[in-house]
Order: C-alpha cells, then sequence, then structure tokens
C-alpha cells in the first residue's frame, strides 16, 4: 500500500481555489508558450518544416485547445468578457483572420522578396481564414446556445 | 472588507485562529483570509464557523446595505 499517497483531498477549500488559479495559469503559460514556440519555428525553418520541427507541439496545442473548447461547450460557457453573438465572432475571425495573414505574409516576403507574392499571400489568407474562423465560431456559438438552453432546462426540472 | 465580527465572536469564545481552523477543518490561513476578508468562504464553511463560534449566519456574515430600509 502506497502510503505516500492520501485519496482523501489534504487542501481545504481556499487552498483549492488557490490550486485552481495556478492550475489555470499554468494551462494558460504552456498554450501561449507553445503557440509562441510554434510561430518562432515556422519563422525559422519555414511552415513547410512543421513535420521535423514542430509537429509535437502543434499536436498538443490543437489537443489543448479542443480539450478547452469541448469543456466550455459541455458545461455551456462562452466567456468571461465576450458574447456569443455574430458581430462579436465575425470581429474575432477578422482580427484572427489579419493576424494569422500577416505572419504568412512575412514568412512568405522572407523567403522570396517579392512584395507582390507576399500581398497575394496575405489577402489569400484573409479570406479563406477570415470565412473558416468565422463557421467556426457560428457552428460552436450555435452548439453553445443549445446547451446552454438544455442546461437551464435541466435545472427548471430539479426545481421542480 | 474585513470581518470584525467573526474576529470578536473567536476572541469571545477566546479561540485562536489554528484552534478555529482546527475544529472547521481548514488551515490557519484561511480562517486569517476569511477575517481580512480576502477570502469569500463557502456557505458551508459559514455554517461551520458560525455553528463553532455559537452564532447564527446573521450574526457573522450578514451585510446591511447602507440603503436599506431596517
Amino acid at each position: 500500500m502506497m502510503k505516500w499517497f492520501n485519496k482523501k483531498n489534504n487542501l481545504d477549500e481556499m487552498q483549492e481555489l488557490q490550486l485552481l488559479k495556478a492550475e489555470s495559469r499554468g494551462f494558460w503559460i504552456g498554450f501561449i508558450g507553445l503557440a509562441a514556440a510554434i510561430a518562432v519555428q515556422a519563422f525559422l525553418y519555414g511552415v513547410n518544416s512543421a513535420g521535423d520541427m514542430f509537429l509535437g507541439e502543434f499536436i498538443v496545442f490543437l489537443c489543448m485547445g479542443l480539450y478547452l473548447i469541448g469543456s466550455c461547450l459541455r458545461n455551456g460557457i462562452w466567456d468571461r468578457h465576450l458574447k456569443a453573438t455574430p458581430s462579436v465572432n465575425i470581429g474575432l475571425s477578422l482580427i484572427a483572420a489579419t493576424v494569422t495573414a500577416l505572419f504568412n505574409a512575412i514568412l512568405s516576403y522572407r523567403n522570396f522578396q517579392s512584395v507582390s507574392t507576399a500581398l497575394s499571400v496575405f489577402i489569400a489568407y484573409f479570406l479563406m481564414l477570415s470565412v473558416a474562423v468565422s463557421v467556426a465560431l457560428t457552428l460552436c456559438s450555435a452548439l453553445y446556445r443549445r446547451r446552454r438552453k438544455h442546461l437551464e432546462e435541466e435545472n427548471d426540472d430539479i426545481e421542480n | 472588507m474585513k470581518n470584525l465580527r467573526l474576529k470578536l465572536a473567536r476572541m469571545e469564545k477566546d479561540m485562536s485562529q489554528t484552534e478555529l481552523a482546527k475544529r472547521v477543518g481548514v488551515t490557519r490561513q484561511t480562517i486569517g483570509m476569511v477575517e481580512s476578508g480576502d477570502y469569500n468562504p463557502t456557505l458551508n464553511l459559514c455554517i461551520q464557523i458560525c455553528r463553532e463560534l455559537g452564532k447564527t449566519l446573521n450574526d457573522l456574515f450578514w451585510e446591511e446595505n447602507d440603503d436599506e430600509v431596517v
């Protein structure tokens, strides 16, 4: 029998809250750190070398993101500050598309030294990503609203 | 906001933070943070503290609004 491991929680409610906060900060440091590591490696070695250089980081980053999205949707949670409205979704997708398109345009300019190619890359990425992210956010917000409605109705049943 | 009523009730019982913490099953740090207003305890912990100090939730944790008609 392992005496060093205790199944009972050693922490009280305040310590539990502090641990959850620390774990949450740790998660975000890891998430942003991975995104930064992927961006730096893509910049240094090119996006095409993903298989050799940062596939592992990318898979972990993807899993973290998918887990977070799945957990939030399951619990009917969207965001602390933003609402799941079409205008917010479009705004967010435009920001995401701009940042990613700009990053890829810079990479393209570094590789080919051509402003017109970089501009084409920017426009192509911007159009593709703004549509893709917008569709993904719309889909997620629809799932969120459905789940939220279900949870509210479930709580009504408990009260009755 | 500091919870002076809790501190007073504890002192009336001649109880240290460590002793109260032990009785309600939390750390001394938690009791200290509740008294200093740095932590909002759950209702369960509030009830346990009230029971140990022989007070009601109103006595220790209820706050009247300034604009409330009494």
